[in-house]
């Protein structure tokens, strides 16, 4: 079965969600800090009056900073019914991936925790982490 | 409605609430009415509720509301007698006057009187209606059976009954037979749980003696609210004396509060004013009526109580209560014993023990009641719900459109709060539904759709939410057209928007609303007042799902009720913190040379008392703050105490509680989270810390 998804960058690094699981995209900003936070909560968005936490992407995937973002955006997803923000460097576009083409025994190229990645998926030259959104909200770790 | 005791503000506010009853059915009739014809048993119901409102209404005084209930009755009188055809005229007028009627009751609510509303034209057109022809079947619809527009009801005093026609007439042949004409009151004993019963065995016995012209509360049709038979006035006349009304009044647990001899001439001429009020009628004040007239109107509008403040509460929850009070006493008088065991010399540890044991029965007993009042504030949807068959018939008769209207789950319950601010968004959503969403017959025949459009309405409970859908089988939302308009407006990510992001974007003000809404749809008009209003002060959730072509379904999620609580509002390093007020014992200034530092512990030392004390800065996350003195709030949680020092105090407020990520408190420190009006962020604080070793 051919999906969806949202493709979006950290560095060179192409990650993506299924368009089902993304609510909205928005501009990185006016998001709150929450002091003695996990160092990858970021803080929280006041979205509608809904408190909606917003996970940093880089330091929960462990990924280095290399350079300042150019579009930081924060994607909205919804996981079992919460509202969770992804802060990103860059949205791309709308990728259709075949379920076939999702390689989930494959180690990531980029040394991220598996717990955080569903799989990677191969389309033409490039490669798409396909991310474990309930894996990345789980507190601790 | 008379029940002595009773001062002017509750009366009204009584009214208020029967007559809103009366008119939510009276709505229903004469929807049904119109829709199957008028049998005579639906014919018979109408008449009997536009006569209670009538009724009610004069005896408060409405002369407006009661002059056009009154003229509403003729024609359904005239109708019932098969005299007048109730065809859609017929029907156009009385819809306006029952919309006339609810102006009224509206002005009422709000204390003011009913004049102010304009009723003439419609008495007048009502007025009209025997003369547009009796149908063919009822000849002799005789001049004499016009009904006569009386000058407006003097209001009640209270001492005297209002009569309708057929009363009055009842009346003069009893004068006529040489009849006396009687007041009779009766209390039913307070212990008796069913009172109706009792009233109405008085009522059958009498009948025996007498002819019972009018009760009030009324006894003909369904009878009203048990309670309010607890005393009940009859008016009746009989050939027979005094006495032999007083036995057959003699039923068990029923006692004859008076009964008094009237004159007919004062009845008939209707009720002079007379001060003293309502009360007046059950005092058994001896019958001096007609004397000191003076004006009514003027004692109307000086009544006070603008909304409608009582509500009607289920017994079972005030059964409820009670049992949480009884044991509530029973647990106060335990800790004065234990308190008397202390200063005695008791051993101690074993009154602790006991204590804490009774700390925790407390605790449950405040919850329950706590509870119990949560439950006191839900009221059934169908309050809201029952307006709507009737905007569905204005707005598809307008727009000449055929719908079915299905509604179900109009028993489920919601809170009084919630309720009141639900009617709007409800009623936007479902014009859209009709107005944009439903096509007309000829196209839906065209598509292969039935000509008769559907909406459905349902609520239900779902887990500690409500959840209302409001569904229709209309032409629903092309997605595709709303994403080409998003990408054209420029819309951040449009085209990598799901289906669901998509039609988020109707909530959004301004969203193109012409281009793509409407002639899609329309949702967009007015959409985002509706997110406003649910998501932003119901604190829900509004979710849209469409089938092009199929239809549309609007669901509502929202809270069971709003749950705010009263907190301190306090500061420590940048961050806001609410501490509930049940939870704040007092707040100090606490200085330097009172705290005293152990094993890295800190404890603030006051009159021999020691609390562990705790610093918000730092539970936060920052650095201390150097001062010589510092506020303070002391917690109390149980039977601990713990002083925490902040950094500014702010203010008592009332904030919502919203549930608060396990990822944002990760040290179990809040209970939720809370928005202030300017977007600032607030963790509520779980005091509970205090019982805790990690801190």
């Amino acid at each position: 079965m051919v999906r969806r998804y949202v493709s979006f960058t950290l560095g060179s690094g192409r990650y993506c969600v299924p368009v089902d699981e993304v609510l909205q995209i928005l501009r990185h900003e006016n998001v709150m800090e929450i002091p003695k936070a996990p160092p990858f909560v970021e803080g929280v968005i006041n979205l509608r009056g809904d408190v909606v936490p917003v996970v940093n992407l880089r330091e929960r995937l462990s990924v280095p900073r290399d350079a300042e973002a150019k579009k930081p955006r924060i994607v909205v997803t919804q996981v079992e019914g919460r509202m969770y923000g992804l802060a990103v460097d860059e949205v791309r576009d709308v990728v259709e991936i075949d379920d076939a083409a999702v390689h989930d025994d494959q180690a990531s190229p980029f040394g991220v925790r598996s717990e955080f990645i569903r799989g990677i998926a191969k389309r033409g030259d490039s490669l798409y982490m396909v991310l474990d959104l309930p894996g990345i909200f789980r507190s601790g770790g | 409605m008379a029940v002595a005791g009773m001062d002017e503000e509750k009366l009204r506010s009584a009214f208020l609430e029967e007559a809103e009853d009366l008119y939510g059915k009276l709505g229903e009739s004469l929807l049904s009415l119109e829709q199957n014809g008028g049998g005579r048993e639906l014919l018979n119901e109408t008449f009997r509720l536009i006569h209670s409102l009538k009724s009610e209404s004069a005896l408060m005084g409405f002369a407006k509301l009661s002059e056009l209930a009154h003229a509403m009755e003729d024609v359904f009188g005239l109708a019932r007698d098969g005299r007048v055809p109730l065809d859609r005229q017929v029907m156009d007028i009385m819809f306006a006057g029952a919309d006339l009627i609810g102006e009224m009751m509206g002005a009422v609510s709000r204390g003011e009187s009913d004049e102010g509303v304009r009723t003439e034209e419609v008495v007048r057109r009502l007025a009209r209606v025997p003369q547009q022809g009796a149908p063919e079947g009822a000849p002799g619809g005789s001049p004499e059976r016009v009904p006569v527009r009386e000058s407006p009801q003097t209001p009640a005093d209270g001492g005297l009954p209002v009569l309708d026609e057929f009363e009055k007439r009842q009346l003069e042949e009893a004068l006529d037979r040489g009849e006396g004409l009687y007041r009779l009151a009766i209390r039913v004993d307070e212990g008796e749980p069913m009172k109706f019963p009792r009233v109405f065995l008085v009522f059958n016995a009498l009948e025996e003696e007498a002819n019972v012209v009018k009760a009030v509360p009324p006894m003909d049709g369904e009878p009203l609210e048990d309670a309010l038979y607890g005393e009940t006035v009859l008016y009746l006349t009989t050939g027979g004396s005094e006495a032999a009304v007083t036995q057959a009044a003699c039923v068990d647990q029923v006692t004859v509060l008076s009964i008094e001899r009237l004159d007919y001439r004062a009845v008939l001429e209707g009720p002079p004013a007379r001060g003293g009020g309502p009360d007046a009628a059950l005092a058994g004040a001896p019958g001096e009526a007609g004397a000191g007239a003076q004006p009514s109107a003027e004692g109307q509008q000086k009544r006070a109580g603008a909304e409608k403040t009582s509500i009607r509460v289920d017994t079972r929850k005030l059964d409820d209560l009670w049992r949480l009070i009884a044991e509530l006493v029973t647990r106060k008088s335990r800790v004065a014993r234990l308190s008397e065991k202390m200063t005695r010399g008791g051993d101690v540890h074993e009154a602790s023990e006991e204590l804490a044991e009774t700390f925790d029965a407390l605790d449950k007993i405040a919850g329950g009641m706590q509870q119990t009042m949560v439950d006191t504030r839900m009221i059934p949807i169908a309050i809201i719900f029952s307006k709507f068959p009737r905007l569905v018939r204005d707005l598809s008769r307008k727009l000449g459109k055929s719908i079915e209207l299905s509604i179900r789950g109009e028993e489920t319950e919601i809170d009084r709060g919630i309720v009141e601010a639900l009617s709007d968004p409800l009623t936007h959503i479902i014009r859209n539904s009709i107005d944009h969403g439903i096509e007309s017959p000829e196209e839906r025949l065209r598509r292969g759709k039935p000509a008769r459009g559907r909406v459905s309405i349902e609520a239900r409970q779902q887990g500690g939410n409500i959840v209302i859908e409001i569904a229709d089988d209309g032409r629903g939302i092309d997605v595709a057209r709303i994403r080409e308009k998003a990408v054209a407006e420029g819309i951040e990510g449009a085209a990598a928007m799901g289906d669901a992001a998509l039609l988020e974007l109707v909530f959004r003000p301004g969203f193109s609303t012409r281009e793509v809404v409407t002639d899609l749809s329309g949702r967009g008009v007015g959409m985002d007042v509706v997110a406003t209003r649910v998501r932003g002060e119901l604190k829900g959730d509004v979710v849209l799902a469409t089938e092009n072509g199929r239809g549309t379904r609007v669901t509502l999620l929202l809270p069971l009720t709003l749950t705010i609580i009263n907190a301190l509002l306090v500061r420590g390093d940048s961050q806001l913190c609410a501490i509930p007020l049940t939870d704040v014992d007092s707040t100090v200034k606490v200085l330097n040379t009172e705290i005293r530092a152990d094993d890295g512990r800190e404890a603030w030392v006051y009159r021999n008392e020691e609390i562990p004390l705790h610093r918000l800065g730092a539970l936060f996350g920052r650095g201390r703050r150097r001062a010589e003195e510092h506020f303070a709030v002391i917690l109390r949680h149980g039977d601990r105490k713990g002083c925490l020092i902040v950094d500014e105090l702010i203010e008592e407020q009332e904030i919502v509680i919203k549930p608060v990520d396990d990822l944002l408190n990760h040290r179990r420190l809040f209970s939720g989270v809370s928005l202030l009006e300017d977007g600032r962020l607030v963790f509520i604080l779980d005091a509970s810390f205090i019982r805790r070793e990690d801190f």
